[in-house]
């Protein structure tokens, strides 16, 4: 009399018959017709919208990844996956290729996929030819995709970058990569707007990048270069944040940041490595729109010089020679009223720094003004202290002690 | 003892006492709506045809003294093989009989029976492929030939070859 069948199911119905099976079953269900895939997918779905795929991804959970891939929104995927050596213990030499077809297959059906990060951190032995063509080639048509990341320890062939055409951030950290695969990458990705670049990998003049970057707000790389490698940088028309680090050659930023200073949009320059020299130090004021500034210092001379750039917010800051800092740092605070950390990373300061600065603190705005919290760092024997309105009004300033370490980190938001 | 009049969608009326019908989350509200007035008003049921009510209505009145399931049991491993025998043989029907009790348990929100309903249907799946699946419960494969392929494809994951 009745011809219901277990299709007509309610989906609330059919996610609870799934919640009675186990993994396996459910993914035979899954497998039988469209509508049992798709009540599979919106309820388990979720649990792959960031995923990460590792050496030791059990084999069902992979499946149920593959049948959920348009759910998948964050993808980081470890290549060590697909290592010879961990095939070959369990299942036998062919199937890290099988295996690697069948991810490339389904990240064509990615459409939500918003970033993809492709990581190499250990030694890898793999059948698969042309690994990164084979990754980067399925990708090319998903238009959410804005972010990639590749990290690679051995060298690889990304002439393929220049397929995609949404990427907004990429980040490189490869051996190498010939400034042709870069420019061809810029130009396709007229949107990008954030570009790391591992130390030294880029093979040529990285200036090359320039005309095709009209929206690159953020650069960060490092490269030991003549002065004139640097320069051309100082064109990128929206870059608001630079960072470099590394070693590099003294004296060798001057025309770049000489370049900067005439636009005056920077708001982030870190130069995390190489002392600034006085010429290149003298540069920095005219940058008057930074509000973090990250870098290595030799003397009191140029330290000094900062204190013109009244809108910092953040500054750290590297002395490599053992000078008494404190009255530097103390003009800086006096007249950088926006500060609200200053982090000596190394440098000398006398015992009493902490004291002087509240006094100044005092002093310049007024007990009775509130004022940001402006955090102080400095090595040795009080590292951290927070002067908050309180403290100011403390006749005794009890300053808590500690030998917490100082992280060398950019800014604070790294 | 009060007595509500419920309706079947073929307009068959059935006399049950409140506290039976109450199993069921969707009438207990219609009763509290109703309030004073639930004595002898109808209770129309417009998804329930009158033979699945007369079976959800056996299987109520059996189970009409169930101690309340709490959250604790709800959140317990879901298994499958704890079915009374009392259930088994209430549902030794065809399977057009059983969907039809899943969607009216669903529909009058009878927690107990959708739970029983829905472990016999599981323990059907269980153990078998996809192809018996579709032989068991007469489904048709409609997936596309590249569909098909991506099925088989995502089921060889880490097999050898």
């Amino acid at each position: 009399m009745s011809s219901k069948n277990l299709i007509d199911l309610c989906d609330d119905s059919l996610y609870y018959i799934f919640d009675f099976l186990p993994t396996e079953d459910r993914i035979s269900l899954a497998q039988v017709s469209q509508r049992f895939r798709n009540v599979f997918v919106d309820k388990y779905g979720s649990k792959y919208s960031e995923y990460t795929l590792i050496a030791a991804s059990p084999r069902q959970e992979l499946i149920q990844f593959c049948i959920c891939c348009k759910m998948v929104k964050s993808l980081t995927i470890d290549l060590d996956h697909f290592d010879t050596n961990k095939y070959f213990r369990n299942y036998g030499f062919i199937a890290p290729k099988n295996s690697f077809q069948i991810l490339c297959h389904s990240l064509a059906g990615m459409v939500r996929l918003e970033h993809l990060s492709i990581k190499q951190l250990k030694d890898l032995v793999t059948p698969i030819k042309r690994l990164f063509y084979q990754i980067l080639d399925p990708i090319r048509q998903l238009s959410d995709l804005k972010s990639l990341q590749i990290v690679a320890r051995d060298d690889c062939v990304l002439n393929h970058l220049s397929q995609l055409q949404y990427l907004e951030s990429l980040t490189l950290l490869v051996p190498k990569v010939p400034v042709a695969t870069l420019v061809k990458c810029c130009k396709y990705n007229t949107n990008l707007k954030v570009l790391h670049l591992g130390y030294s990998c880029v093979q040529g003049s990285i200036g090359d990048i320039v005309p095709h970057c009209k929206e690159l707000e953020v650069l960060k790389f490092g490269m030991t270069a003549e002065a004139s490698t640097y320069k051309p940088l100082a064109r990128l028309p929206r870059l608001r944040e630079l960072y470099h680090f590394g070693i590099r050659r003294s004296g060798s930023f001057e025309p770049l940041l000489s370049d900067l200073a005439t636009h005056s949009q920077l708001t982030h320059l870190s130069i995390d490595g190489g002392s600034l020299t006085l010429s290149e130090a003298s540069q920095l004021p005219r940058i008057r729109s930074l509000t973090h500034l990250k870098c290595f210092f030799f003397t009191t001379e140029s330290l000094e010089l900062i204190a013109d750039l009244v809108n910092l917010e953040e500054l750290c800051v590297w002395m490599s020679c053992a000078v008494d800092v404190t009255n530097s740092l103390l003009k800086i605070i006096a007249s950088c009223k926006n500060l609200k950390l200053l982090r000596l990373a190394a440098g000398k300061v006398q015992p009493n720094f902490f004291q002087e600065a509240i006094v100044l603190i005092k002093k310049e705005k007024g007990a009775e003004t509130l004022h940001p919290i402006l955090k102080l760092e400095v090595p040795n024997y009080i590292n951290k202290q927070d002067i908050t309105q309180e403290a100011c009004n403390n006749l005794y300033y009890p300053f808590p002690i500690g030998r917490e370490l100082i992280k060398w980190n950019t800014f604070n938001n790294d | 003892m009060p007595i509500i009049r419920l309706e079947s969608s073929d307009k068959e009326i059935f006399d049950i006492e409140q506290e039976i019908a109450k199993c069921s989350e969707t009438i207990r509200t219609a009763l509290e709506d109703l309030g004073d007035e639930s004595d002898n008003s109808v209770l129309p049921l417009h998804k329930v045809n009158s033979v699945i009510l007369k079976k959800v209505l056996h299987w109520a009145t059996y189970h009409k003294d169930d101690p309340q399931l709490t959250e604790e049991d709800e959140n317990k491993e879901k298994r499958t093989d704890d079915i009374s025998s009392w259930d088994a043989d209430f549902l030794k029907v065809d399977q057009g009989t059983l969907f039809e009790l899943i969607l009216a348990a669903n529909y009058l929100n009878i927690q107990g029976l959708l739970d029983v309903t829905c472990k016999t249907v599981a323990n059907m799946i269980k153990g078998k492929s996809p192809q018996e699946i579709r032989d068991t419960f007469t489904i048709s494969n409609d997936f596309s030939p590249q569909e098909e392929e991506k099925v088989r494809k995502e089921n060889e994951w880490c097999e050898e070859k």
